[in-house]
């Protein structure tokens, strides 16, 4: 996987978890959806992480109706 | 069964003093009591305010790692696994108490996941067919091949649907590496999945 300026920029990080989770305003979104569109390389690393996250929440879906998760035993 | 002694069990990791548990070894168990009893009583502190509560929560999370010791899996750390069943529990007493005013949770209406975004417009890859063509399977598999470091944040994150703030305290790490090592665990996660569905389109 690419090195992207989300790995040394702690800031980018906090903007994309925040995105990612929906917790930008719509000025916010917009500004770093611009920001994305400029920027290729990061644009396909949050692409990535969205769509793993979304892979994720349906194994946690999957998990939790058929309650195997161990952990909530 | 070899016999194990206890000088020998206390060098053991928490992982492998599971595995000493789950053969048998009730020792095993105390070790990982006596290591984690005081830590999880001032990790759920902060939940209660209240040291009896805290004892209690305590008391339960131990009793529901004895009884649940065989369900127990090396794909997360041991402290990990622990500290989720305690979170759990403090959650649910909060709920019954009523004195939790918000727990940040990710099923809300607020969540990405009902939210429409510019990244799953029309100018990318089919993602839809990627994920239709994805089974449990695959993702489990995946999963397992991320590095520990990402998967327990990931996991903690995505499945146990934690706060980065908790996940900040169970794995001991910063709040900019929590969100550094998700982001990075999800998108390796994305990666594995194409190079499953779309081997041959899949560039290193």
């Amino acid at each position: 996987m690419k090195n992207t300026a989300f790995d040394s920029d702690e800031v980018l990080t906090d903007f994309l978890s925040d995105y990612l989770d929906g917790n930008l305003d719509k000025a916010e979104r917009k500004s770093f959806e611009e920001y994305l569109d400029q920027n290729e390389d990061e644009k396909v690393f949050a692409r990535k992480a969205l769509r793993g996250k979304r892979a994720l929440a349906r194994l946690a879906k999957f998990r939790k109706n058929t309650s195997t998760s161990s952990v909530e035993a | 069964m070899q016999a194990v002694s206890r000088s020998e069990l206390q060098k053991m990791s928490d992982e492998d003093l599971m595995e000493q548990f789950q053969s048998g070894y009730e020792q095993a168990f105390n070790l990982l009591v006596n290591r984690y009893q005081d830590r999880l009583h001032n990790f759920l502190y902060r939940y209660t305010h209240n040291h009896q509560d805290c004892e209690d929560l305590v008391q339960e999370t131990f009793f529901r790692v004895f009884r649940s010791r065989h369900s127990y899996e090396r794909i997360a750390k041991f402290s990990t696994w622990m500290y989720t069943i305690a979170i759990n529990l403090a959650k649910s007493l909060y709920k019954k108490k009523k004195r939790m005013t918000k727990v940040t949770i990710h099923e809300d209406p607020n969540d990405s996941e009902d939210r429409p975004m510019k990244l799953e417009d029309t100018d990318i890859l089919p993602d839809d067919s990627l994920h239709e063509k994805m089974c449990v399977d695959e993702l489990e598999k995946a999963l397992m091949e991320l590095s520990d470091d990402f998967r327990e944040v990931v996991v903690l994150r995505d499945i146990q649907q934690l706060s980065y703030e908790e996940i900040s305290e169970i794995a001991d790490l910063p709040m900019g590496t929590v969100k550094s090592r998700i982001n990075r665990g999800r998108a390796q996660l994305q990666e594995l999945l194409e190079n499953y569905v779309y081997p041959e389109t899949i560039s290193s």
